[in-house]
Order: structure tokens, then C-alpha cells, then sequence
């Protein structure tokens, strides 16, 4: 049963959020509808899974509505909900860490040129990495975060955080140098 | 390195970015919100059950039980013919009184060996 986006549509966030905080469902619903794309994107760029990003994303929602009187200020909702959706994606990570072989760096054949193409060749370079490399990466190039804000919100020593960037940077700059080759060829023409 | 990002992977993480914004995944989501409240009533509901059911069925006898145990820990060890003298010396002179030295000889005899 689809939700309609409902009277709360134009309201101001902070506003929808604090009548979330008192338990409006209909404001919350609002939320999920505006913060979705991007916690669904971050899901799948730090999965390269669409259906499991979606299942992961609807966890992060869930945990929202239960935990949301914690949520001290209205205008963080945005900030407090990225932790949420980053600290369900290292749960899940530890869970299923173990059930992952070790994996060796595959030969990717890159498709090239349309969105999808694309999406499907950076998902295959990014399950190349290993999976802190590609977090940080993921919160540096998808989440426009610094490098300290990396290091404070998944807890990891800021030199190890500027580390796991520079290298999956590097990593994916090769596997994915095919794009280059192709940008540096349309320069020309 | 500074918190710089290189270009071409910047490129593509935009082009990757779709925007996804979809009534169902909202319906599924506030489903799920809905079937969890429910579950919470539910369990709220059990408990409350639970406590009205031990409350109708064990009170009497809990009632009972507290009544032979006060009657019990409350018996004096000697008699005291005087009602003042027993009244001071309830505490002592009564099996509770004797429990209660009991347990502080234990308490001293582990503090002792543990020493």
C-alpha cells in the first residue's frame, strides 16, 4: 500500500522531526520518504547490492523510529541518522565478515559509458577492496566526508583513515582506468 | 594528503548517484514500524496478563507462606517471664536474631580466611 506523501511534504524538517519525536507516524513516514535516496544509495555504494542495501536501509528506518527520543535536536536528525545507517552497515559487516572467503582481486571487465555500466563496474572495483578501505572510501566520495569525520564515526586512528583512502583511491583509479583512458580521449577530441 | 578527493573518482560516484525515492519502500519501512508497535502492545499485554494471573493464583499462598515465616523467625529461643525484658530482647533472644548472628559469623569467618 503506497503512502501518499501526506500534508507534511512542504513542512520544514526540523518541524516534521520534532512531531516524529512525539510520535506522529505520519511525519516519520515524511522522513523515510525525504532521507531515503541518499541511505539507500550509501547502502548500496557500501554493499554493491541494491536488494540488500534496501533491506539494510529499512533496518536503519526502523532503528530510527525506535530510538528517535534519544535524537536530542531536531536539526541534527540528518547527521544522527548517518550514524545510524553507517554503525547497521559495520553491524552487518561483522555478522557476515566470517562467512567471507577471502577474496582475490578479480579481473574486472569494465562495461563502460552508461549509468549502469558504470554503477556495475565501481560496484565490482569496490568489492575488490578490502571492506574498511572501502567504507572510508565510500563515506569520502559518497558521503562528502572529511577525513576526521570518518575517523570519529566509525572509530578508526585518523593516519589509518587517510590511509585506507589514499590506497583504495589508488586501487580504484587502476581498476577503473579504463574511464580515464575514455575522459582523456574525449578530451582530445 | 589532505582530504582532497580525486577527480575522476568523484566523477563517477556522482554519475552513480540515482535518486530513489519510492512510496513502496516507504510503505514497506512504516509496515514494519506498524507490525513493531504491535508486537510491543502485544508483549506489553502479555506481561500484564502474566501479573494478574500469578497475583490471582499465588497470592493466597504467598499470603500464607509470609505468615508461618513471620510467625516462625519472629518465636523467641527463651522464655521471659517479664514482658518488658522479652520485648527488649526480641531481637536476640528469637530465631531471626539467630539467623542474623549466624550470618555475621559467617561474614567474619570469611573475612577472616580471606585475609
Amino acid at each position: 500500500m503506497p503512502v501518499a506523501p501526506g500534508h507534511y511534504a512542504e513542512g520544514p524538517e526540523a518541524l516534521v522531526v520534532s512531531l516524529a519525536l512525539k510520535g506522529d507516524r505520519d511525519a516519520f513516514a515524511e522522513l523515510v520518504r525525504r532521507r531515503q535516496s541518499w541511505i539507500r544509495n550509501l547502502m548500496h555504494r557500501c554493499s554493491g547490492d541494491a536488494s540488500l542495501a534496501d533491506d539494510l536501509s529499512q533496518q536503519v528506518f526502523l532503528q530510527a523510529w525506535r530510538k528517535i527520543r534519544q535524537l536530542r535536536e531536531a536539526d541534527k536528525f540528518g547527521s544522527w541518522l548517518k550514524q545510524l545507517a553507517i554503525n547497521e552497515w559495520l553491524q552487518h559487516r561483522r555478522k557476515n565478515d566470517a562467512l567471507r572467503g577471502a577474496e582475490g582481486e578479480e579481473d574486472i571487465k569494465m562495461s563502460r559509458h552508461d549509468a549502469t555500466s558504470v554503477a556495475i563496474d565501481l560496484d565490482q572495483a569496490m568489492a575488490v577492496l578490502p571492506r574498511p578501505v572501502s567504507l572510508c572510501i565510500v563515506l569520502s566520495y559518497y558521503a562528502r566526508m572529511s577525513h576526521a569525520e570518518i575517523a570519529q564515526l566509525t572509530d578508526l586512528q585518523l593516519g589509518t583513515v587517510k590511509s585506507h583512502i589514499r590506497r583504495g583511491s589508488e586501487r580504484l583509479r587502476e581498476l577503473l582506468s579504463a574511464y580515464n583512458e575514455s575522459a582523456n580521449a574525449e578530451d582530445v577530441v | 594528503m589532505n582530504d582532497e578527493r580525486d577527480p575522476l573518482l568523484e566523477t563517477l560516484f556522482a554519475q552513480v548517484e540515482r535518486e530513489l525515492v519510492e512510496d513502496d519502500f516507504t510503505a514497506q519501512v512504516m509496515a514494519q514500524v506498524e507490525k513493531r508497535r504491535r508486537n510491543v502492545l502485544i508483549g506489553r499485554l502479555a506481561i500484564v496478563a502474566l501479573f494478574v494471573a500469578l497475583e490471582l493464583l499465588l497470592s493466597a499462598p504467598l499470603q500464607n507462606s509470609v505468615g508461618i515465616i513471620t510467625q516462625v523467625l519472629s518465636t523467641s529461643l527463651i522464655e521471659v517471664e517479664n514482658e518488658w525484658l522479652a520485648l527488649i530482647f526480641a531481637p536476640l533472644n528469637s530465631v531471626a536474631g539467630l539467623i542474623g548472628m549466624l550470618l555475621l559469623g559467617l561474614q567474619y569467618l570469611y573475612r577472616r580466611m580471606m585475609r
